[in-house]
């Protein structure tokens, strides 16, 4: 399993580098010839005349790392700009909208672009994929400023977003993990505490749960930046830590919001009817398949954000496809009928769960061993 | 008394399988939307 996943992985970036022509010939229509230089290619038309020049920059979106090339005439008004390829979540690149963005840019000195996205191109609901455009196309400008016309421009400091969403996340894990280790009277209250805060900010304030978008980024060898994904990388460690140690993990537990919605639900039905052990294992065998299918195919094309199936969207963020909307009514219904369904039958971490709870059985039992 | 245990499920039961497998028939939609149809 473990081989097809690296074998998907290997086709997935044994793939040709992405074609800037035709994005250039879009910036520059009566573009004919190009000549690279270092970073920044000239483009010239049909009499061999300059018509500017192009460059690229990239960043990381929501799902992923997006490509952008910039072109820039000869008076140093940037001509427009194109996203070349990106790997980010479609829904949250079309939010987006980075052809408004160019357009507005467009005819602009490079001195003097608004990077303000909100004020550019307006709120769009899709915050990490807008800076994302904005840092790549910032990126794209310097390398022309700096080679063409001489403008050094210092890279934008790097430094870690602390907000409400980090502290959240880290005080959970924290709470989670001292209540799950020591229980004690109050752990039961605590619990709820944990998951309600986890509910309304994790989900609904930023709808930033673990995905299987973001887990198998990782598997591609894409890390988000942990600058802006302190909170990511406090609710990974939540699960992959704890997972390896425990039964269960803090994350799924304490902090995950659709489990805190589906127990919530779980409160008003009051049942838990219990399936038959053979259902039991023929879902579970129906869940591993999916989870397997849809990290290797995300693997083999590289679009780890395409590997998501679970309804958060629809449930956090009001937007989803059909399909995403009827499984989410699914879900909440049966949650009256059976506690956490998703949790127990549907969600993609439950495999990755039981994977990394076998392997930590199988180090603790050969330590015991030897 | 001696034999294969029944495996027999209530009707409760029997619908709650079936509404997981129809959740596990809508994860394939979404995914096949995801790589195919949606381009």
């Amino acid at each position: 399993m473990v081989a097809a996943l690296a074998a998907a992985l290997w086709v997935g970036r044994s793939g040709a580098a992405p074609d800037l022509t035709p994005s250039i010939r879009e910036i520059f229509p009566p573009a004919v010839s190009f000549e690279e230089q270092g970073e920044v290619t000239s483009v010239f038309d049909d009499d061999g005349r300059l018509l500017g020049w192009a460059a690229t920059g990239s960043a990381a979106g929501y799902g992923g790392p997006m490509l952008v090339v910039v072109g820039v005439d000869p008076s140093g008004t940037v001509v427009g700009g194109r996203v070349v390829e990106h790997r980010d979540t479609p829904m949250f690149f079309q939010l987006a909208r980075p052809d408004e963005f160019f357009r507005s840019v467009a005819g602009t000195p490079f001195g003097e672009v608004d990077y303000d996205y909100d004020t550019v191109v307006g709120v769009t609901g899709a915050t990490r994929s807008s800076e994302a455009v904005v840092a790549s196309a910032r990126a794209a400008i310097a390398k022309v400023a700096g080679d063409r016309f001489d403008v050094h421009y210092p890279a934008p400091r790097r430094s870690f977003e602390f907000g409400l969403l980090e502290l959240v996340t880290l005080v959970l894990l924290v709470v989670g993990f001292a209540v799950h280790r020591n229980g004690g009277p109050l752990r039961r209250y605590l619990r709820w505490a944990c998951q309600l805060t986890g509910l309304l900010v994790i989900g609904f304030w930023y709808n930033s749960p673990v995905s299987l978008a973001k887990l198998t980024a990782i598997l591609s060898g894409y890390f988000p930046s942990i600058y802006t994904h302190l909170a990511f990388y406090t609710m990974l460690v939540g699960f992959l830590v704890t997972s390896l140690l425990y039964r269960r993990n803090i994350y799924c537990l304490y902090m995950c919001p659709f489990g805190a919605a589906q127990r919530c639900i779980g409160v008003i039905g009051g049942l838990n009817l219990a399936l038959p052990g053979w259902a039991v294992r023929f879902l579970d065998g129906a869940r591993n398949v999916l989870v397997f299918a849809a990290i290797f195919a995300a693997l083999i094309t590289l679009q780890p954000a395409l590997a998501s199936y679970e309804p958060f969207a629809a449930m956090f963020a009001l937007t989803g496809s059909t399909w995403q909307w009827l499984l989410l009514f699914l879900v909440l219904v049966t949650s009256l009928l059976v506690r956490t369904p998703w949790c127990r039958f549907l969600c993609p971490m439950r495999s990755f769960e039981i994977v990394l709870r076998n392997i930590g059985q199988g180090v603790r039992k050969n330590g015991a061993a030897s | 008394m001696s034999g294969r245990p029944r495996t027999r499920i209530g009707l409760g039961q029997g619908l709650l399988f079936l509404a997981f497998l129809l959740a596990l028939g809508l994860i394939a939609a979404i995914l096949y939307e995801n790589f195919f149809a949606a381009g």
